[in-house]
């Protein structure tokens, strides 16, 4: 099972509230509002977020990072994304400091990320915006986006919450 | 009882209103010259005081401050001066946490305060003439004596003060007293990373002004679309009816004169100038505006001077705009520090580190975390620096209980915080280098800094605001970030603000260091938005407590100051003694305002790319050097071509000549094509023929092939070696070489040669090399519970054999840690020749499970100090590491031991070479040993041994060199980061335990019957040559 899901920003910070950069990426998520001009802001050095359009986020590789887990939270609509630990991928790119990505194709587990919940992406994961799930309305929602320091505490483990993210598929392929 | 240092509520008593910092002058020439002390009445009081120190200010007796106070207990002192630089009081470094109990607005009542006196003739004043006394620096609350009256006090350390001491002066002799105390309320203000220190740390001095005079002078110049200027005056003044103006072009042109009249104290000129020089850090041209306010007879009292500039700032479309054209600032942060003065620097080294800077291409800095001397500014828009002018307040120590906000937050302090940046900009707003203001540095965010940026605004509506802590820009102009890495920078570039931003504080430059300068700046360089970035520091601040010696640099602890934040004070791109690090070259190198490429399939042509923002390359040639080996072989002029800012050509390389140094070339060597950037004419801050970059790139050999290409012939009927074996030694003896193994051990124990050492200890793999600062976060976490510092060998197997005419050694062995469960298990195999010399196969093979990062993957070895001179070919000439390479190209160096000590004030590793392809190290007579090896070395050699350099926490206390150099050869080492605050090593230069394998040719050369290091170096290629022709036939 790769991907760490919350059924809320209260259930994640209930798990992992109580350290300086956990407590900054609650509280970029808490701050983050569909109507936010869509410019990358930052909470100190460790926490970067944005908002955006789910369409926007879409491409056909799955993305990895080295350097900054990834938090995934639909404002409104749902999001359909596929996460995959990389162990299990075929890279499809060189790592690249600068933007810290690595590009990877191959088989993921599917999932609808209802608005609300949060998905964490760790470290040795991989992700991918598929389409928002609610076709037009879905489109124009929107996903706010957090960069979250590797310096942060691993999360801690969170009771699996089946309200929260529905399969719609099980494993499916990107890209490959 | 309420005295000014526990006065919360105020910013001073009877200081003078913030003006712009001009002077009057009694005739035109002397006003035209500009320098002060010509000025109106000005009587410098900087120099010799008395001066008492007490423990609280509550000590000081009133007869202190009166004429008649006795001479006993008196000191002298030197003004401007910090008081703990002459031996009172103690030195404390912290970077965040206040001094003293966080208790605001409290005050300890033990609170170090020194007194002043200093006596001065005045003359007798003229009616209406007004006489100031101005202090440019005092720290920390100043209260101020006339002749036994108190004339006022003032806060704000780093803000001038001045008073009104007309009513109390008298013809003749004056008294000037003052009391300084250490700490005060306004302390908690100024809670900036730097030393905590005391005293009149800029100069003090009095001048005058007239019945008829002016009071204030802002000077404002916008840009219109046809390139044409409009100049802005504001005057306010006293006593005049009506001021005369004009503007000196050069030393014998008037661009502009005018006359425009007094009414309520105000005057004002309008002027539009269809064709003006306009200023620009690549070309910051000044004029001088010369105002002359006249009673109503016409009488011209004084002539006031002021240097400005040209210039346009504008933010449009979410760009800032300089002369309405894009620019970026390439900057650094810039504290006042001098290692023997403190933070009473000399004018004379502001302006020796601003020409540094220059030569550094270096165009802006942000003035952290305070406003600097009033000539500063006058320095960077004369030499051409951007600047951001940044406010006296750091609030750090709030952070540090966690209520950041608090002082911002709290109303009652509005005043106070509006006070700091209605000075500043009050005084330096007319200077043309300055394109934006800062509010302050890492003090929080509240409304006390909405209200600052309106009455910044106020004071200046067309300059841009920034401040760090107001991390959207809601309410300020630019957004600005400090240490966000790399990736955050990309992530900002993707997604910009609709305002510019600048990365105010990166690559914190922490004893070796900063790695990573090209990463960022390739970030930068994508994306407009990124217009600004400040290297975390200028210069180290360290104290020197040499005295007339050696300098002994000291930093935070060395004075029993607790808490104290130990050496992170040491960290800039430059030495205390000003000399440039490293660091420094790098970023000069990676921030260069000229690129030159290579033009594929085009051998005699490159690619020049002009990333100046307004000017052409008019004065720029190109030296073009084709190299062999490294060594010169032939070299073009590509002459100044004026390729407009922004733009590239391709520019064709024509005239060769022949530089070879008498030996032929080699058609088969490595060749590379290396191209020097030098700027032709001298300019205010370089030689003629200044080298401003380097580029470099491998090309094909444009020497034709020989048909057939003689070879060294071997050397024939060499006697095979000798092998001799004793308890627990085996010797191999060849031509005069002993090569001497260790059985016990598995390892060399040293080589001579004809009885002269040349190897002291031979080589031995190591995971180690003495720890840098910005390793010091990856040290704790994974280094240092892992002993990795420390190296325990086994010999798991020796044995020795013939083979050929040659003697083969091999050694199995083992080095780990103590303790831990991993190592690396490695083969040694020697295979010594007839002639004496070596070859060393090393394959080493982690077992265990740690797999992380580790400082490096080599060998290192000793050789005799005096073998200290070093010939090597590979990146140079300076020191470089992977992530600071830029600056670096591959050559042919001579350099010797001592030079490769980089001076780090803490020691650490140091002196790395990468790319190594060979190094040689002789002795006086030019005789010694080569290395070559199969694939480039991080190579470097030092004076000490590891543990010596780790141990040693001051230069200075470097014991004297020993006997032995020690020698690193490296398969790769660590990239440097820049985390001791900041970013981590990025990934494409971290190494992590893992099998590595180094080749090595070993021969000796020089003295009498042997080799030459040029036969040495043809020799082992040819054997290096050789066995890869054996491994292609395999």
């Amino acid at each position: 099972v790769s991907g760490y899901l919350y059924a809320s920003l209260s259930e994640l910070a209930d798990y992992n509230a109580g350290t300086v950069s956990w407590d900054r990426a609650i509280t970029a998520l808490r701050a983050a509002r569909p109507t936010d001009p869509q410019f990358a802001r930052s909470i100190g050095a460790t926490v970067t977020y944005w908002v955006t359009r789910p369409v926007d986020m879409v491409r056909p590789e799955l993305t990895a990072h080295r350097r900054y887990r990834t938090l995934l939270r639909p404002l409104g609509g749902s999001v359909d994304v596929v996460v995959a630990p990389i162990d299990r991928l075929t890279a499809v790119s060189e790592y690249d400091d600068q933007n810290d990505v690595e590009l990877f194709t191959g088989p993921g587990r599917a999932l609808r990320l209802q608005a609300g919940s949060v998905l964490l992406v760790d470290l040795d994961e991989a992700w991918a915006v598929v389409r928002p799930a609610d076709g037009d309305a879905g489109a124009a929602g929107a996903l706010a986006v957090v960069r979250l320091t590797p310096d942060a505490e691993p999360a801690r483990p969170r009771q699996p919450s089946g309200d929260a993210a529905l399969p719609w598929g099980g494993d499916v392929a990107v890209a490959s | 009882m309420s005295h000014p240092w526990r006065d919360a509520t105020r910013t001073g008593v009877g200081r003078l209103a913030g003006h712009a910092y001009v002077f009057g002058y009694d005739d035109v020439a002397a006003a035209l010259r500009g320098a002060r002390e010509g000025s109106q009445g000005f009587v410098p009081l900087s120099g010799e005081w008395d001066f008492r120190y007490y423990d609280s200010p509550l000590r000081m007796p009133a007869t202190d401050v009166q004429a008649g106070a006795t001479a006993d207990g008196w000191s002298a002192v030197t003004v401007p001066h910090v008081w703990q630089a002459d031996g009172f009081g103690a030195w404390q470094y912290t970077d965040e946490r206040y001094a003293f109990p966080n208790d605001f607005p409290a005050v300890p009542a033990l609170n170090p305060t020194g007194v002043y006196r200093r006596w001065v003739r005045l003359p007798e004043a003229q009616p209406g003439e007004q006489r100031i006394l101005r202090f440019d620096g005092a720290e920390a609350c100043c209260e101020v004596w006339v002749n036994g009256r108190p004339v006022g006090w003032s806060t704000g350390s780093r803000l001038a003060a001045e008073y009104d001491i007309t009513d109390v002066a008298v013809p003749g002799d004056n008294l000037i007293a003052v009391r300084l105390t250490q700490y005060a309320s306004s302390s908690y203000l100024e809670g900036q990373d730097m030393w905590s220190s005391a005293g009149i740390f800029r100069d003090v001095y009095t001048y005058t002004r007239p019945a008829t005079r002016l009071d204030d002078v802002v000077v404002d110049t916008t840009m219109d679309d046809a390139d044409g200027a409009h100049l802005a005056v504001a005057v306010r003044a006293s006593g005049a009816a009506a001021v005369r103006w004009w503007v000196q072009a050069d030393e014998r042109r008037r661009l502009l004169e005018g006359a425009a009249p007094v009414v309520d104290g105000d005057a004002r000129i309008e002027v539009d100038v269809p064709s003006v020089r306009w200023w620009h850090p690549e070309h910051p041209e000044l004029y001088t505006l010369v105002l002359e306010p006249c009673d109503a007879a016409g009488r011209v009292s004084q002539h006031v001077p002021v240097r400005f500039g040209f210039r346009d700032v504008r933010i449009e479309d979410g760009l800032l705009l300089l002369n309405r054209r894009y620019v970026e600032l390439h900057g650094v942060n810039r504290h006042d520090a001098d290692p023997t003065r403190g933070r009473a620097v000399t004018m004379d080294r502001v302006r020796a580190e601003l020409l540094l800077m220059k030569r550094h291409n270096i165009n802006a800095v942000r003035t952290s975390h305070y406003p600097n001397d009033p000539r500063f500014y006058a320095l960077c828009d004369e030499l051409g620096l951007l600047v951001v002018a940044e406010t006296d307040l750091e609030t750090h120590g709030m952070e540090v209980i966690g209520a950041p906000n608090r002082l911002a937050e709290d109303p009652a302090l509005e005043p106070i915080f509006v006070d700091r940046i209605e000075r500043h900009v009050a005084a330096q707003r007319n200077h043309p280098s300055i394109v934006a203001w800062s509010l302050g540095n890492e003090a929080g965010w509240g409304r006390n800094f909405a209200a600052m940026y309106r009455r910044c605004k106020e004071l200046d509506p067309v300059r841009p605001v920034l401040y760090e802590e107001d991390r959207d820009a809601s309410t300020v102009d630019i957004v600005s970030t400090m240490y966000s890495r790399v990736s955050q920078m990309d992530d900002f570039g993707r997604h910009p603000h609709s305002k510019p931003r600048f990365l105010v504080e990166y690559a914190h430059a922490m004893g070796n260091g900063p790695g990573g300068l090209a990463d960022y700046q390739a970030v930068f360089d994508a994306y407009p938005s990124i217009q600004g970035h400040f290297v975390w520091e200028w210069s180290d601040h360290a104290v020197d407590v040499g005295g007339a010696g050696a300098p002994a640099y000291r930093y935070g602890g060395d004075f029993g100051d607790d808490p104290n934040n130990g050496n992170f004070c040491i960290d800039g791109l430059v030495f205390p003694s000003l000399e440039p690090s490293p660091g420094l070259v790098e970023y000069a190198q990676v921030i260069c305002p000229v690129r030159v490429r290579e033009v594929p399939g085009s051998p005699d042509t490159v690619r020049i790319v002009n990333r100046r923002y307004d000017s052409d390359l008019g004065d720029v040639a190109l030296v073009v050097t084709d190299e062999c080996d490294g060594v010169p072989a032939r070299q073009a002029r590509v002459p100044a071509t004026a390729v407009p800012a922004r733009e590239q050509a391709e520019l064709v390389i024509a005239g060769w000549q022949d530089v070879r140094r008498g030996e032929d070339v080699a058609p088969d060597g490595e060749w590379h094509r290396t191209v020097r950037v030098v700027v032709v004419e001298p300019t205010a801050f370089s030689e003629p023929e200044a080298e401003i970059g380097r580029f470099q790139w491998p090309i094909a050999s444009p020497v034709p092939a020989a048909a057939d290409v003689a070879r060294t012939p071997a050397i024939g009927g060499l006697a095979e070696p000798q092998v001799v074996t004793e308890q627990a030694c085996v010797r191999v003896e060849a031509a005069g070489h002993v090569w001497s193994f260790d059985t016990v051990t598995g390892s060399l124990a040293s080589l001579t040669r004809d009885g002269r050492p040349i190897i002291s200890r031979g080589p031995a793999a190591r995971l180690w090399r003495p720890l840098i600062d910005n390793h010091a976060d990856v040290a704790a976490r994974l280094w240092t519970a892992n002993l990795l510092h420390l190296r325990i060998e086994s010999c798991d197997s020796f044995e020795w054999r013939r083979a050929g005419d040659a003697v083969v050694v091999e050694a199995r062995a083992s080095v780990a840690p103590p303790s831990v469960d991993f190592g690396l298990r490695c083969v040694y195999r020697w295979e010594i020749a007839a002639d004496g010399g070596a070859r060393l196969d090393l394959d080493a093979v982690p077992y265990g499970t740690y797999r992380d990062l580790v400082p490096a993957l080599g060998l290192d070895m000793q050789v005799p100090a005096g073998l200290g001179r070093i010939e090597y070919f590979g990146y140079g000439p300076g020191e470089n590491y992977p992530d600071s390479r830029t600056a670096a190209t591959l050559g042919r160096y001579r350099t010797t031991a001592a030079a490769l000590a980089t001076p780090y004030v803490v020691p650490q590793d140091h002196g790395v070479r990468g790319g190594t392809r060979w190094v040689a190290h002789l002795d006086q007579d030019g005789a010694g040993l080569l290395v070559r090896s199969d694939v480039p070395l991080e190579w470097s050699t030092w004076l000490h041994d590891a543990s010596t350099i780790q141990a040693t926490r001051h230069r200075d206390e470097l014991p004297a060199p020993g006997p032995n150099l020690t020698v690193n050869l490296d398969a790769a080492v660590l990239g440097l980061g820049s985390a001791s605050f900041g970013a981590e090593v990025g990934e494409a230069y971290r190494i992590r335990l893992s099998p590595y394998r180094l080749g090595l040719e070993l021969a000796t050369f020089g003295g009498h019957g042997a080799p030459t290091l040029d036969a040495a170096l043809a020799s082992t290629a040819g054997k290096a040559a050789g066995r890869a022709l054996e491994a292609e036939v395999r």
